[in-house]
């Protein structure tokens, strides 16, 4: 291994010249923004056209940032349609089919008090039935009382899943 | 230079109507957005004026911004197009591009921010910056609005030909050509910069 690198032929002040912008640009190549720093170097005249687009680069570079007088957010902000954008947003909002909606379900079966009950009237037909020696019948009962919750999670697991659906099918 | 990431997350509560969502935007760009009308027209009031058209513009529109771009470039690409609609319509002077046009009559203070070096340095840098917007105010506009995009927004080549929605060559070519118009009407004015 030599480590060097086959010399690159030395540019012409014309070269130099046009390639001046691209150089304080940042843009060239690396060995070619070597060959204009060796010209550069070696060449009086072109150094000198150099620091004079140097300077037009630095003062380009320098305008420093303005800011707008104070009363300049109020007429924009005035003029916002927000209620619009509301309007639209709600009727972008992702939408499940009538039936997964949590208002199909009668405000009653939906009624954390209702579900409680059931609950409690399950545990205790459940408790009467094995401690107790219980009527079979009372099955029916545990059944009844955990229907409202079970209908309630079932529904919002559907939502969920019409949900995620959706969703993935927007990103696509 | 602008988070592209942070810009779409507030764009989505902008889309919802949040109000304070807008106010971020605005927060975020009207120092910009304000500094490119200005430098475009020279004139506070009228780059007051297109700054808030543009916003106003632009927050009446979101519905219709491309998630696949950034908002910045959407913003800057309205914003250059107003500024050139604004100019052509009024007619302003600027240079010919088969010569150097005289020196506006007006002029203009700028406030520049104190950095801290001694009075001379700041004084020699607000004078080069002073004639250099002179010099770049009579571009002619598409000339002036590649030079402000990439010398004062700091963009980089790609960036303003997708603003501009032009090939990245032209973008190149615009670009150089400015530089070259305003080195030389510095030089026919003596200026030194």
């Amino acid at each position: 291994m030599t480590g060097r690198k086959a010399e690159q032929p030395p540019i012409s002040c014309a070269e130099c010249r046009a390639s001046l912008q691209d150089y304080l640009d940042g843009t060239m190549v690396k060995t070619e923004s070597m060959r204009v720093f060796l010209h550069l170097r070696d060449c009086a005249d072109c150094e000198a056209v150099h620091r004079q687009w140097q300077a037009t680069f630095e003062a380009l570079e320098s305008m420093p940032e303005l800011e707008p007088p104070a009363d300049f957010d109020a007429r924009v902000l005035a003029a916002v349609p927000y209620d619009s954008y509301r309007a639209m947003a709600e009727l972008r909002a992702p939408r499940v089919p009538v039936i997964f909606a949590e208002e199909s379900l009668p405000a009653v079966v939906r009624s954390p008090v209702t579900r409680l009950a059931g609950m409690v009237v399950a545990a205790g037909a459940g408790v009467a039935m094995g401690w107790f020696d219980g009527p079979s019948s009372l099955a029916y009962l545990v059944l009844a009382g955990l229907l409202p919750e079970a209908v309630v999670r079932l529904q919002g697991a559907l939502r969920g899943a019409v949900l995620v659906l959706q969703r993935d099918r927007g990103r696509a | 230079m602008f988070d592209r990431h942070q810009d779409l997350k507030t764009i989505r509560r902008c889309k919802r109507g949040e109000e304070e969502a807008f106010a971020e935007i605005l927060q975020r760009y009207r120092g910009p957005i304000y500094s490119l009308c200005f430098r475009m027209t020279r004139n506070a009031e009228d780059a007051r004026d297109l700054a808030q058209e543009v916003f106003i513009k632009v927050f009446g529109l979101l519905d219709r911004f491309d998630e696949k771009y950034a908002f910045s470039s959407w913003l800057f690409r309205i914003a250059t197009n107003h500024c050139i609609d604004h100019l052509r319509r009024n007619r302003l002077r600027f240079l010919s591009l088969d010569g150097v046009a005289g020196k506006d009559g007006e002029e203009y203070e700028l406030q520049l921010p104190h950095k801290g070096p001694a009075p001379d340095t700041v004084l020699e840098r607000r004078q080069a910056v002073q004639r250099l917007q002179e010099v770049i105010a009579e571009l002619p506009p598409h000339y002036k609005a590649v030079t402000l995009l990439r010398h004062d927004r700091h963009l980089s080549y790609e960036e303003i030909a997708e603003i501009l929605d032009l090939p990245l060559g032209t973008v190149k070519a615009r670009i150089h050509r400015a530089r070259n118009l305003i080195q030389q009407m510095l030089k026919e004015r003596s200026y030194d910069i």
